[in-house]
């Protein structure tokens, strides 16, 4: 296609053609929906090369106007890696047989494309939440009860996520008299620290990210492929667009690499290691942000480039693992490279590209952040430690991803297991995945390329001889540590708990134990005004010398029976029984009908505006 | 809805299947070797790397060999013993 065709695909903001596209496939036939999906696909992917850096585009909007189209090289590189994984996955999920998984992902995808390219943090806003709704449609796909009971608790976190956002951007549109235009900004109020709390949240920052292994090991197979690209890495880019250079984001960002490699190393199920092994890598790029260099900018936008390819490239081998067999789980996996040998391979390829061997897309980007901390460590112990802390989570990125989900599913213990091999479209995807991997490895350029600074400026080499020898060091030391420590990563069939605990089990139980006492104090108040009293004053109105007798009699046999004759007791009980039952023949009061109490109602409210108007 | 969580039929292994490439000894023999190999080639390049000083020790001769064997074996024990107050059966949210 020639340029001029491009460019004028580019008139559109990239989102519209997904979201058309997304209205297209929900009302198609089944037989089109498929070819359909590719070619939208397709033609987002076109009109994301047809977008000239600086380009502008902005909607009238209730008298505003919502800055959708503004493009610069941060968003540019986000937006090819959105556009290029969408076309891919519809390759992916061609076996999809129904349209809410299908549709569900071209809206998310669409609000993706819409958070990268907005210019200002209303229309950030809106596209920000169709990417939660239209996610939780993705996990819904899956048909399974586990999976709707995750996409709910997915759908609260977000939607939380969200709300937080918008009153920061409320507060910080205010105090920046009324200005929306999203750029970097400054911890310095209310605002901006919501705005930082709501991208975190989608980031999956501990101790906000127990919905990521949570809900995403719940898709189908082709929708966790899906989830795995999209939600974390538009956090990635808002976070590098407002907050680069942000010390806060340096701890936060080391600390989550750690933790995801902890989760990784004791989870059982392939996709839940994967999971954490998103929020392992995300830890990288956050790290990077805040290092804020352009050497660092440079390499988070290089490895949210490649982590989405080789992390897409994970999850469909464990996908096409799960289509085949119903078994995710390395308890129940095993052996597996007898009969799926390509699936074998292609996940090999995105197990060395998450462990950054040479000649991967991993070595060329990951060093780039971890040079950004090494560059700036001689006058700051913050990085010394970042450094350090990179360095430790490089050799655990090879252990339980690049070795571990391998050995798992496909090799360790026979279980017997021999299914088909992958279907070719789920091959086709992978090897064109898996191409793009080791291509760019070899041949960086084009990635670089497009990256926000020149590359030849800022002196970085990804194949010079140190990197090459100290990567493979620690790799094959990392390796070789994991065989000769086999028997302490045995696996069991356990979970392991997160911060997701406090609202699935402790939430309930914080009800049974604190609420639940009230909640039996305010039944009895509940019982007592509406029932006891109103019941017995009817009574007493009656039938005031039965009631009273009613009342003494109760009073004698319950407190002040140790006082009395048993001659009197008798007497008290048989004058009871007869009160009694005249007590609950009377009604508890007769209920208002709905349209005397509407009448009721508004003669208040006429009583209330006459006094109010004069 | 298209995919069921476990689909009843997978292809169980034959009475007479042959065994693989991975199944022969000999072959996991090789695999042991070379990886016990490429550790101490890696190791032995590093001798002649000469690193500008990061972390401060990168210039003891195979220093990231150690290092690597040293942060992995770190990690597989802080996650062993961190996990275990933490681990729960599989199915300890379902009810």
């Amino acid at each position: 296609m020639s340029s001029l065709a491009l460019a004028s695909l580019a008139v559109v903001p990239p989102a519209v053609y997904l979201i058309v596209g997304a209205i297209l496939l929900a009302v198609v036939p089944r037989t089109v929906r498929r070819p359909l999906s590719v070619l939208v696909a397709a033609v987002t992917l076109a009109c994301v090369a047809g977008l000239e850096k600086g380009a502008h585009e902005a909607l009238s909007f209730w008298g505003g106007e919502l800055q959708w189209l503004d493009v610069d090289a941060l968003s540019l590189v986000f937006g090819w890696i959105f556009a290029l994984t969408i076309l891919v996955w519809t390759i992916y999920a061609w076996h999809l047989k129904g349209r809410l998984e299908l549709v569900s992902a071209f809206l998310y995808g669409g609000g993706a494309l819409g958070v990268v390219f907005a210019g200002d943090l209303l229309t950030l806003f809106l596209y920000w939440e169709l990417m939660a709704i239209a996610s939780t449609g993705v996990i819904l796909a899956a048909g399974t009860t586990s999976a709707r009971k995750a996409a709910m608790r997915y759908v609260c976190v977000h939607f939380t996520g969200g709300v937080l956002l918008l009153f920061g951007i409320a507060i910080h549109a205010a105090a920046q008299g009324g200005d929306l235009t999203f750029g970097a900004m400054e911890l310095d109020g209310a605002g901006p620290w919501l705005i930082l709390l709501g991208f975190a949240i989608n980031a999956a920052m501990p101790p906000f990210s127990a919905w990521l292994p949570d809900a995403y090991p719940e898709g189908s197979p082709s929708g966790s492929v899906f989830l795995s690209a999209f939600t974390t890495k538009t956090s990635v880019y808002v976070l590098a667009t407002a907050f680069a250079g942000t010390d806060l984001l340096i701890g936060m960002g080391a600390f989550m690499s750690l933790y995801g490699i902890f989760y990784a190393l004791n989870e059982n199920d392939a996709r839940r290691v994967l999971s954490y092994s998103i929020m392992n890598q995300v830890g990288f790029m956050i790290c990077g942000i805040g290092i804020g260099t352009p050497l660092a900018i440079n390499g988070v936008a290089a490895h949210a480039f490649c982590h989405i390819l080789y992390k897409s490239l994970l999850f469909m081998s464990a996908g096409a693992v799960l289509y085949r067999t119903g078994r995710s789980k390395c308890t129940e996996l095993g052996g597996l490279w007898r009969t799926m040998p390509w699936t074998l391979v292609f996940g090999l390829v995105g197990a060395l590209s998450i462990s950054a061997m040479p000649l991967t897309n991993g070595f060329i980007s990951k060093p780039m952040i971890v040079g950004a901390a090494a560059a700036g460590m001689a006058d700051s112990t913050l990085l010394w430690v970042a450094y350090l802390v990179l360095m430790v989570a490089s050799a655990g990125v090879s252990l339980h991803a690049g070795i571990k989900f391998p050995w798992f599913v496909f090799f360790a213990e026979d279980k017997g297991l021999r299914p088909k091999e992958a279907p070719f479209s789920m091959l086709l995807a992978m090897g064109i995945v898996s191409f793009l991997c080791i291509g760019l490895g070899c041949y960086p350029k084009p990635l670089y390329d497009l990256l926000p600074t020149d590359m030849a400026t800022l002196g970085f080499q990804a194949y010079t001889l140190d990197h090459v020898v100290l990567q493979l060091e620690v790799l094959v030391a990392s390796g070789f540590a994991f065989f000769l420590l086999l028997p302490v990563l045995k696996r069991t069939p356990t979970i392991t708990l997160d911060t997701d605990w406090f609202y699935r089990k402790g939430a309930p139980r914080f009800v049974a134990w604190v609420a639940g006492p009230l909640m039996g104090a305010f039944g009895w108040l509940s019982r007592s005004v509406h029932e006891t009293v109103p019941r017995g004053l009817r009574y007493f109105a009656k039938n005031p010398g039965g009631a009273a007798r009613l009342a003494y009699d109760r009073f004698l046999l319950g407190w002040a029976g140790a006082f009395r004759s048993m001659e009197a007791i008798d007497r008290a009980q048989a004058r009871l029984q007869g009160d009694q039952g005249r007590y609950e023949a009377t009604s508890p009061g007769a209920a208002w009908p709905i349209g005397t109490t509407v009448l009721y109602s508004a003669v208040a409210f006429l009583i209330f505006l006459l006094t109010y108007l004069f | 809805m298209s995919f069921a969580p476990h689909p009843p039929e997978i292809p169980r292994k034959a009475p007479d299947e042959a065994p693989g490439w991975f199944d022969r000894p000999k072959n996991v023999r090789l695999l042991k070797i070379l990886a016990v190999l490429s550790v101490v080639v890696m190791f032995g390049l590093d001798f002649t790397i000469h690193y500008h000083q990061y972390l401060g020790g990168e210039n003891i001769p195979g220093f990231y060999t150690l290092f690597g064997l040293l942060a992995s074996v770190v990690l597989i024990f802080v996650a062993k013993l961190g996990g275990k107050p933490l681990k729960r059966k599989d199915d300890y949210y379902d009810e």
